[in-house]
């Protein structure tokens, strides 16, 4: 089990990437991170190739996201949405890239579930067409169609709301 | 170059993301040079993916959470299974193998939200044998991955009926006699801290009994809605019975004759 162990922390953080993007809130995030590890390590034996290892704890993660298990605690959570964003603007001293960098998330969660998935996993996580398919169980075309319409979805968001244009949607909680 | 198939938009995503075959680049590449909106569009994605990156980049940096650590995570799994396996002995002995059955069916049923593939074995009571033709010593074996052997309460009139994996290597089984009297067995791992216990008694309600033991390894119970008089001895013949090693014990029981069947 060590070898499976050191396997699956070495994909922590791009799962931690993924659903922090899906979940938005930090705790909510690493929440959706260990019922996924849970539900991993309950079903090793039951995975299918070795290679597919990273494809197989994204399908688990997205599939724990969709079916909107601890959704509840999530939406509870959410008014601290940007909260994480914001200090690492503070870090850098470049206070507009930070809002900047909440507002293109924020114009993501406009999008519907599945293209954002796309999005995220094609994106940000370099994950193949193929393996993208695999992770979200529909097949390629739809992913092709997913990412196509997902992207130029957000372009639209953008053109909308140009970069500068500060968002408040999102009250701290009291 | 004339059999090339058409520009397509999963051509132009793929200039996106890099992901063009070779054959393809320079193709789409003409194309593109030709359709200078086309590039503005293509351009526009691959600042927002190159957008998106930055904006989660931070998250990739910050040190994991400790209870991420599969260590931590397993031990969480482990202390859960354990409260379920808790639960599952508490329910036994209240109410009997009736009122297991029942929950069985309830922890069964919360499988529909979650695919049994994600849940992996163990994870929920499975009926392994219910009077059917295999060995359900074999087949309990099979399921926890370890030697088990099943009392045999034959010559105290009562047959195995129903043999249940439980959560966490704990194992039900349900025997009855002539008169339809049920009993049960039950046996779950010790936990670290549980040594030897010896026999002893407990009342139910409804008229329920029960006999607990444990050897250090395992903790068992038989659980039956009968008289002190008549449990004792086969709890004690139990208890005789799971001091054999496995392998013995499995012999025995296969040497036991199979009653013909005179229907």
């Amino acid at each position: 089990m060590g070898d499976a162990d050191s396997r699956i922390e070495a994909l922590i953080p791009q799962l931690r990437r993924f659903a922090r993007a899906l979940a938005r809130d930090a705790d909510a995030a690493d929440d959706l991170v260990q019922d996924c590890l849970e539900r991993a390590l309950g079903a090793w034996r039951l995975r299918r190739a070795e290679g597919d290892l990273r494809a197989w704890l994204f399908a688990i993660l997205f599939n724990l996201h969709t079916s909107g298990i601890r959704r509840r605690a999530r939406r509870r959570r959410l008014l601290e949405a940007f909260a994480w964003a914001l200090p690492c603007a503070t870090q850098g001293g470049e206070g507009d890239t930070a809002v900047y960098a909440g507002q293109i998330l924020h114009q993501l969660d406009s999008l519907p579930e599945e293209q954002r998935a796309v999005l995220l996993l094609i994106g940000v996580e370099g994950i193949g067409y193929e393996e993208a398919a695999r992770v979200l169980g529909v097949p390629l075309g739809t992913v092709m169609s997913r990412l196509s319409r997902g992207r130029e979805r957000l372009r639209r968001e953008a053109e909308a709301f140009p970069t500068g244009r500060v968002l408040r949607l999102v009250e701290r909680a009291p | 170059m004339t059999t090339e198939p058409p520009i397509g938009e999963d051509d132009l995503q793929a200039w996106v993301d890099g992901r063009l075959p070779p054959g393809r680049h320079g193709l789409v590449a003409r194309w593109l040079e030709e359709h200078p909106a086309e590039v503005a569009r293509l351009t526009a994605y691959a600042k927002q993916a190159g957008e998106l990156r930055a904006a989660l980049a931070p998250v990739v940096e910050e040190p994991i959470p400790a209870r991420l650590r599969p260590r931590h995570v397993r031990e969480v799994r482990r202390a859960r299974w354990a409260k379920r396996i808790r639960h599952a002995a508490a329910a036994m002995l209240l109410l009997g193998a009736s009122g297991l059955g029942g929950y069985v069916m309830q922890s069964t049923r919360r499988t529909d939200t979650q695919s049994f593939a994600e849940v992996g074995p163990g994870a929920w009571p499975v009926a392994i044998w219910a009077g059917g033709l295999r060995d359900p010593a074999s087949e309990l074996s099979t399921q926890l991955g370890e030697d088990v052997a099943l009392p045999d309460l034959s010559r105290h009139g009562f047959q195995l009926q129903e043999a249940w994996a439980l959560p966490g290597a704990a194992i039900l089984l349900v025997y009855t006699d002539h008169t339809d009297t049920r009993l049960s067995f039950f046996r779950r791992s010790a936990e670290a801290g549980e040594g030897p216990a010896a026999l002893r008694c407990q009342d139910g309600p409804g008229g329920w009994l029960t006999y607990h033991w444990s050897d250090g390894h395992h903790v068992y119970a038989l659980s039956a809605a009968v008289t002190r008089e008549r449990l004792r001895p086969i709890a004690l013949d139990t208890e005789e019975q799971m001091r054999a090693p496995p392998r013995a014990r499995n012999q025995l029981m296969a040497r036991t004759p199979s009653r013909p069947c005179l229907a």
